[in-house]
């Protein structure tokens, strides 16, 4: 059973990636959250059922464990503002872009940890029916949800209507 | 850039990072075997200090009723003149505190696990908050009606103990009211002092231990509250 969760999740693990990228600032942290992450899942992996995708699942617990982890207190996020996310993007990417990556982390940042999960999975392109069942809230609430996240993006962001 | 163009900045950002930091499943299988510890994690540890903290005080409640009231009575024996004795009915009732207290807890442990055998990160995170937080919020409730009942417990055997060691007393006739009073006074103000420190010292273990994790999982509930 071991072998087949580490396969399915190496196959997976940009999910993982993803959500860690989008709830931390520094390097630490995502390493951290992608641990805590991990054993979630592999706790939870006895009570996978098929119903749904592995995908869709691992999206869930992924969410899940970012919402309610605990970020040690020596560290302080908010001081490091996505410097790492910006350093990452040194090579082959052009400045522009560069500065597009780190405008939309640093607007996503100052979201909160529900909107976050919305805005990843509206960024993945996910239909609003595997959000509502990924996140637990209806469809209508996300849709909902997502309209506001959209306005305090363009008002983070700078960008006009 | 437009909002629409966020999608393609998205996409971008991952493809990039996906070349980075992918894993091959050796080192996912060692990250498996070192991790931290996420809230509800830290709650259960937190949970079980609790309980030795909750059963350190239930011993000492059952120390104090089974060795120190003989050591009570002998002292007064030794250096009280008349007769008195401590009525059966005081210890009867202390010990009705205590099981009040282990009850209490055990409720509070059948509660917590079956909530916590449910893995809240597989769930609907919503539901799952609701009924952890449930648990906490009964704790809370229990230990109110706790700290009332040890209220009572302790006002009956000081005014019963008032009362016993006035009747006894062999210069009675020389009490006047203003001493009644001031014994009263005295009594009331060290009953204050002890079931309000008692209450800090509970409220105290109880933000120590969970306060700051229960605080941002309330922070969420109200978060997914606000989505509804």
């Amino acid at each position: 059973m071991r072998d087949d969760f580490v396969h399915m999740v190496t196959q997976n693990q940009g999910i993982i990636h993803k959500v860690c990228s989008i709830y931390c600032d520094s390097e630490e942290d995502r390493k951290d959250l992608f641990q805590e992450i991990l054993a979630q899942l592999w706790k939870s992996f006895p009570s996978f059922r098929s119903e749904s995708k592995f995908s869709t699942w691992m999206y869930r617990v992924a969410l899940n464990t970012a919402i309610t982890s605990f970020k040690r207190g020596k560290r302080k996020p908010d001081q490091t503002p996505m410097e790492s996310h910006f350093q990452i993007a040194d090579e082959g990417y052009d400045t522009e872009m560069e500065e597009q990556i780190k405008m939309m982390y640093k607007a996503i940042s100052k979201l909160s940890g529900i909107e976050k999960s919305i805005t990843l999975l509206y960024l993945e392109d996910r239909p609003y029916e595997e959000i509502a069942e990924i996140t637990g809230i209806t469809q209508n609430y996300v849709r909902v949800k997502m309209n506001r996240i959209k306005k305090k993006l363009k008002k983070l962001m700078n960008i006009e209507e | 850039m437009k909002l629409e163009d966020l999608k393609s900045v998205w996409k971008a950002a991952a493809s990039r990072d996906a070349n980075k930091k992918s894993l091959d499943s050796e080192e996912i299988k060692s990250m498996l075997s070192k991790r931290s510890m996420s809230i509800i994690e830290k709650i259960n540890v937190n949970v079980k200090i609790g309980f030795v903290i909750i059963l350190a005080i239930i011993l000492l409640m059952i120390a104090d009723n089974a060795v120190m009231a003989p050591v009570y009575q002998s002292w007064i024996d030794n250096y009280v003149n008349q007769p008195i004795e401590i009525p059966g009915w005081i210890i009867t009732l202390s010990y009705v505190q205590i099981a009040l207290a282990i009850v209490g807890c055990i409720y509070f442990w059948v509660c917590y696990n079956r909530v916590n055998r449910k893995n809240i990160s597989s769930e609907n995170i919503k539901q799952s908050l609701k009924s952890f937080i449930d648990v906490f919020v009964n704790l809370k409730k229990l230990t109110k009606v706790f700290l009332l009942f040890f209220a009572v417990v302790l006002a009956i055997s000081m005014t019963t103990g008032l009362y016993i060691g006035l009747q006894a007393s062999s210069n009675m006739a020389n009490v006047t009211t203003s001493s009644y009073l001031m014994i009263f006074g005295i009594g009331a103000a060290l009953f204050s002092l002890i079931v309000f420190g008692v209450f800090k010292v509970l409220q105290l273990i109880f933000r120590r231990l969970f306060g700051k994790y229960l605080s941002k999982l309330y922070a969420y509930q109200e978060e997914l509250k606000d989505i509804e």
